[in-house]
């Protein structure tokens, strides 16, 4: 008769009021599994729509500096050896493509107006890789021939009221320093999804920049990678290999350490979900104390009866924090089985649920709940920690109390 | 030999700010291996009495010596050592654990002394049969008459082979058939063991089966009567 299988009985004494204390474990157990895997799943997909939108997944240029000014002065920055770069960079296999790019700031006008917008120029052939998620809302993609044709995202085209078909004239500063303008042909308007993108980039083929600003190599380098999660590794190898090599100094930034607005939803929910764990576990906590307390004040007479043929303090403490154990045990794993369950009918079933447009998104989009093994293991640990834990207060109780007084209880 | 042996025994209760007196210089002794029964009028502090001579309540004043040993100097650990090795407790209203079966609540007290499984069931099946339950051995206590239930204390309470038994009222809860059933039962176990009881009763039959009987009143051993 272990002090397991002794509390494992014990628990089952008042089914009622264990099946209430499960549930509310249960529940807020699935809560935190559900939670997590919505929180995953959007932040899955905000990872790939920022790699996506551009960024890809790593980086290269010539300083450091170049990611925080650079689009203002591209040309202090050029590489010097681009061809041997990127051939190195393409001799490895986790490397999809990489798209030479130049990004700089103009002003583009039409008849009426004008606004700065931010060019991005990269090989119209190579753009599919870098910009999966640009949507054509009217008008069609460049093509590989196109020269002198751009791409306005949606809030740049009606900021300066332009329509597929029109002339824009472009202006920006050039290599040597002096002004250059250009006429530009609008062949279509894109959303990128994220609002402070749709109001600021337009879209030109390289050698057109190239040719319009007068350079001959770029200032950046964007390594698109087969799958994300190479990104470490790609960047921890392609750092050593260049450090290791004579000539210009180069930089690596991964796909996260560029984007700010991943970051801050990242941290934001981190903190939601810290939030909502410590609410769920005070529920739990108190919960457990709540439905122990009334155990030992309804065992008291037998407590009496089991310190009085010589179980220790410690003894009757072990029983209820066993009996707590089970109780998080049953109500941990009930709960993660409940939200493994209610995950997979939504995401199945229902195919997922819509969420409209969060703050700084163009548009809503429909989630999945896709929690992972370790955050499910690590609120079920949670769940079976915290009740041994609440378990702590009832059970010393319970052993606190003076044997003679106890057998005397009704 | 004297194994138990109180000497000016006061204990009292807090009711408010004042203390209700219960003892009041209690000296008794029990010598090995006899049958005691405690008489007394309800409130006359026989469960009191018993509670100090098996170390779970101490006294306010006085000595408590079991086996020479002073139990008020004793510390709450080593009270519950000596209390699994030394006593056995029964008690009025049986105070079985309900979710262990009859076997189990007897094997209880071998399980704190650490004894092998083997062993266990070896004892607590022959003690099974001593008290006339191995039909229902693996009911739980409320699936048993009273006088099944008392079985299960007296046998849960001698397991050990303790060398004191202490009893408050054993048969109190029991019909009166029943009652003498259990009292002959502990006679016979007080007899071939030689195991010591002391035993609370208002029953002056039960009493009749102790071979010395103390009398409670107004806090003192007032009478005693040897058969
Ligand atoms: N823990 C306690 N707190 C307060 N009063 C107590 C306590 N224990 C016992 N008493 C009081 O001490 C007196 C003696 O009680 P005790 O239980 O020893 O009597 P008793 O002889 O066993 O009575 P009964 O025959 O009814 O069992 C009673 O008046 C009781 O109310
Ligand atoms: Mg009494």
């Amino acid at each position: 008769m272990s002090t397991l299988l002794l509390a494992w009985r014990n628990i089952f004494r008042n089914k009622r009021r264990t099946f209430f204390t499960l549930s509310a474990i249960m529940i807020g157990i699935m809560a935190l599994v559900l939670f997590d895997g919505f929180v995953r799943y959007t932040l899955w997909g905000l990872q790939e729509s920022t790699i996506r939108n551009g960024l890809g997944h790593l980086q290269l240029a010539t300083a450091e500096d170049y990611f925080t000014t650079g689009n203002f002065d591209p040309f202090r920055y050029l590489f010097t050896d681009q061809e041997a770069i990127v051939n190195q960079l393409q001799a490895r296999p986790e490397v999809k493509n990489v798209v030479p790019q130049v990004t700089f700031a103009a002003t583009l006008a039409s008849a009426e107006k004008s606004g700065i917008v931010m060019v991005q120029a990269v090989p119209v052939e190579l753009s599919r890789s870098l910009f999966g998620f640009r949507q054509i809302v009217a008008g069609r993609d460049l093509l590989a021939e196109d020269r002198y044709r751009v791409l306005l995202a949606r809030g740049v085209a009606e900021k300066i009221g332009a329509q597929v078909g029109e002339t824009m004239t472009m202006m920006a500063i050039t290599r040597n320093g002096g002004l250059n303008a250009v006429d530009l042909e609008v062949v279509g308007i894109v959303t990128l999804g994220f609002r402070e993108l749709d109001n600021m980039q337009v879209f030109l083929d390289l050698p057109t920049a190239m040719e319009f600003l007068d350079i001959d190599s770029v200032p950046l380098l964007i390594t698109v990678l087969e799958k994300t999660e190479y990104t470490g590794a790609v960047k921890a190898a392609i750092t050593q290999l260049f450090n290791s090599q004579a000539g210009q100094p180069l930089v690596v930034k991964a796909w996260d350490e560029l984007a700010d607005y991943y970051q801050q939803v990242r941290g934001f929910y981190g903190t939601l979900l810290r939030i909502m764990r410590f609410i769920i576990m005070l529920v739990v906590v108190f919960t457990i104390i709540n439905t122990m307390t009334m155990s030992v004040l309804e065992r008291t007479r037998e407590i009496g009866a089991l310190r009085a043929i010589g179980t220790q303090k410690n003894g009757i403490i072990r029983l209820f924090l066993a009996e707590g154990l089970w109780i998080g045990l049953l109500g941990g794993i009930s709960g993660v089985l409940l939200g493994l369950i209610v995950s997979s009918v939504i995401n199945h079933l229902f195919g997922g649920v819509y969420i409209p447009p969060p703050p700084g998104m163009a548009e809503g989009y429909q989630a999945f709940f896709t929690p992972s093994f370790a955050t499910v293991g690590q609120n079920f640990l949670l769940a079976l920690g915290v009740a041994v834990l609440a378990a702590l207060y009832p059970a010393s109780k319970g052993a606190k109390l003076k044997i003679a007084a106890a057998l005397r209880y009704l | 030999m004297i194994i138990v042996s109180l000497e000016q025994v006061h204990k009292g209760y807090k009711l408010g700010k004042a203390t209700v007196p219960v003892l009041k210089g209690v000296n008794l002794q029990l010598a090995e291996g006899e049958m005691v029964g405690i008489m007394g009028p309800s409130g006359s502090g026989k469960t009191t009495l018993l509670n100090l001579m098996g170390g779970i309540d101490l006294p306010d004043r006085g000595k408590v010596l079991v086996y020479n040993r002073d139990l008020a100097a004793m510390g709450d650990r080593q009270l519950a050592t000596f209390r699994s090795e030394t006593l056995g407790f029964i008690f009025q209203s049986f105070n079985l654990i309900p979710v262990l079966t009859a076997y189990e609540n007897i094997e209880y007290p071998l399980v704190l002394q650490g004894i092998t499984k083997k062993e266990r069931w070896r004892r607590v099946e022959a003690m099974l049969a001593a008290v006339g339950l191995t039909a229902v051995k693996n009911h739980r206590p409320d699936e048993l008459s009273g006088g099944q239930r008392q079985r299960v204390a007296i046998g849960r309470a001698l397991i050990t082979r303790p060398k004191l038994v202490i009893a408050d009222e054993p048969t109190g809860n029991l019909d009166h058939q029943t009652g003498k059933v259990i009292m002959e039962l502990m006679k016979q176990l007080n007899e071939r063991a030689k195991t010591t009881f002391v035993l609370a009763t208002h029953d002056p039959v039960v009493a009749s089966y102790t071979k010395r009987v103390l009398y409670l009143r107004d806090g003192l051993v007032v009478r005693e009567e040897v058969q």
